[in-house]
């Protein structure tokens, strides 16, 4: 019976190796777009997966082992040797995936693509599998099995564009490039985001609940639109999906302006600039065919990713720092804001902002030795990120060895 | 009534109340946050004495099921006692930081312990037990 699952907690170095790992991604990729810079040596869809493949799925299937059990009731089995046999394969995948896109080194790239491919699809369909199991689902658990549907299908196309370019196959490149790129941003990401926030921000903040026949229909309404979109390169096709997307960040505001927790909050600035740069990413998408304007969509897309995965990382490990403590009987575990001191994350959050403003001046202006100074302040932002997740990750070995017990 | 509507409706009656009292602290109002402060926790252990007392025996008595999430429940009570107590004695000493850090976990504790009772534990309890029985019982130990 479901119900009987919920004793478990997956064991805290799940979340810990995928968080942290993710981190170290976000600063080689910051360290790449440096290089490319120096030795003008610029390739974007190795930067763009570095960072989607690296830092956001990375992020994203950690916190899944997470919240699967807790949102969902869905328990993956052996959760520790799925999670390591996911979480070695991916950073082998992207290691070799991006040094494949970077070289252009045909080998290379297909090893790469076929070992993103067992990374992902196994614990994506085993997601999947457990969450088509439960009988009654909430709009989270329900939009959650959207987005890993959404993730097979982008793998999938990826996999065709590569086998495409590699001349293994003759299909439309440009087609599956963008077919590609919507079901990941808009389906993967996008849906994931919102389905977790149907729950997380009503719970957390105290706010109003979002409309329930609107949170149940979003996922599907959100696939359905990605299958308009990819119908045919129009930009009329692609308004369905922007004002999906815009409407939730509208409804996410209304919420987070209603909440009752009046509480100063990094996190809360974080979902705000995250919804900020959701509108502003959905407003360009339908014109974002080529270009400047194809760059800026990408990047206002991966901010909002950003920002959001920032304030869920910043949430949750303090959080388990504590719960693993608690459990393990440590007297007076540490809370919250004594693992990771506010102080902190708003120092980020504000290093954060500079990152972005540091993106768009050089974007705008065209100063191209400006573009040094961006790398510098996203490499600087993604090593502080791992200096706090692992000031707790430690706090929490120091104190789980305190105890006597090994730490898990 | 359904016991899943009864006892989700206290959940956020108690999700109110710890927002006001975290308010008080904030603008250092410390009588203040005191009384809402223990009307947070006064409502909040009404709640798990509703449970701990009425519901969950009933629940295992009905369904055979004893080791269960019942079990996890309480023990997440027991964590929720815990940082009840670290936030009463930062409202003592005037901790500010103290009780909004305490006061923090508190609130993702409860949060993830709602969204499992409320998805799970209420739903089956709703399928197995008598539903405006059971909310006679727990409502006669008092209202949130």
């Amino acid at each position: 019976m479901r119900g009987l699952q919920l004793l478990y907690l997956p064991p805290f170095s799940i979340v810990s190796r995928f968080f942290l790992t993710s981190a170290l991604f976000g600063l080689l990729g910051a360290l790449l777009g440096l290089y490319g810079t120096v030795a003008d040596r610029f390739s974007l869809p190795a930067l763009v997966h570095i960072y989607t493949l690296g830092f956001m799925a990375m992020t994203m299937l950690g916190a899944l082992f997470q919240m699967l059990p807790v949102v969902a009731g869905a328990v993956i089995e052996r959760s520790l040797l799925v999670a390591t046999y996911t979480h070695i394969s991916l950073v082998l995948g992207v290691l070799t995936f991006v040094t494949g896109l970077f070289s252009g080194e045909k080998y290379t790239l297909v090893t790469g693509t076929s070992l993103m491919f067992l990374a992902l699809v196994p614990t994506a369909s085993l997601m999947l599998f457990k969450l088509m199991r439960i009988e009654s689902h909430t709009p989270t658990s329900g939009g959650m099995r959207y987005a890993l549907l959404s993730l097979l299908i982008g793998v999938l196309l990826g996999s065709l564009e590569v086998f495409n370019l590699s001349g293994y196959a003759n299909l439309s490149y440009s087609w599956l490039l963008k077919a590609h790129l919507t079901v990941m941003l808009f389906g993967w990401v996008g849906i994931l985001v919102a389905s977790v926030a149907f729950q997380v921000i009503e719970m957390f903040f105290v706010t109003p609940s979002y409309p329930r026949t609107y949170a149940r229909l979003f996922p599907p309404a959100v696939l359905l639109s990605i299958l308009v979109a990819s119908l045919k390169d129009v930009w009329l096709l692609k308004v369905p999906l922007s004002v999906l997307f815009i409407s939730f960040a509208l409804i996410t505001f209304s919420r987070l302006r209603d909440r009752r927790r009046k509480i100063p909050d990094p996190l809360i600035s974080l979902w705000y600039v995250s919804m900020g740069f959701l509108i502003a990413s959905s407003l360009l998408y339908p014109f974002a065919g080529g270009g400047a304007t194809f760059l800026l969509f990408l990047f206002t897309f991966g901010s909002f990713a950003q920002s959001v995965i920032f304030a869920m990382m910043y949430r949750i490990i303090p959080f388990l720092v504590w719960i693993h403590l608690s459990n393990r009987g440590v007297p007076n575990a540490p809370t919250m804001h004594e693992v990771i001191n506010p102080k902190r994350v708003w120092a980020h959050f504000y290093l954060h902002l500079t990152s972005v403003f540091l993106f768009l001046v050089p974007f705008f202006t065209g100063i191209k030795v400006l573009w040094l100074f961006c790398s510098l302040a996203y490499a600087v932002s993604f090593a502080f990120l791992f200096f706090n997740l692992s000031s707790g990750v430690l706090l929490y070995l120091r104190k789980a060895g305190w105890q006597g017990a090994s730490p898990q | 009534m359904l016991i899943a509507q009864y006892l989700t409706e206290e959940h956020r009656k108690c999700d109110g109340y710890y927002a006001e009292a975290e308010k008080a602290v904030l603008s250092g109002e410390w009588e203040r946050a005191k009384e809402l402060f223990a009307k947070f926790r006064d409502c909040t252990l009404l709640h798990f004495r509703k449970e701990e007392e009425v519901l969950f025996p009933e629940f295992e008595e009905r369904t055979g099921i004893v080791m269960g999430p019942t079990q996890v429940m309480r023990h997440e009570h027991a964590q929720a006692r815990e940082l009840l107590q670290r936030l009463e004695s930062a409202l003592d000493k005037k901790d500010r930081d103290g009780f909004l850090s305490a006061g923090e976990s508190l609130m993702i504790l409860i949060q993830q312990h709602n969204m499992k009772e409320e998805q799970i534990l209420y739903p089956m309890s709703d399928q197995n037990l008598e539903g405006e029985e059971m909310v006679q019982r727990m409502s006669e130990l008092g209202e949130v």
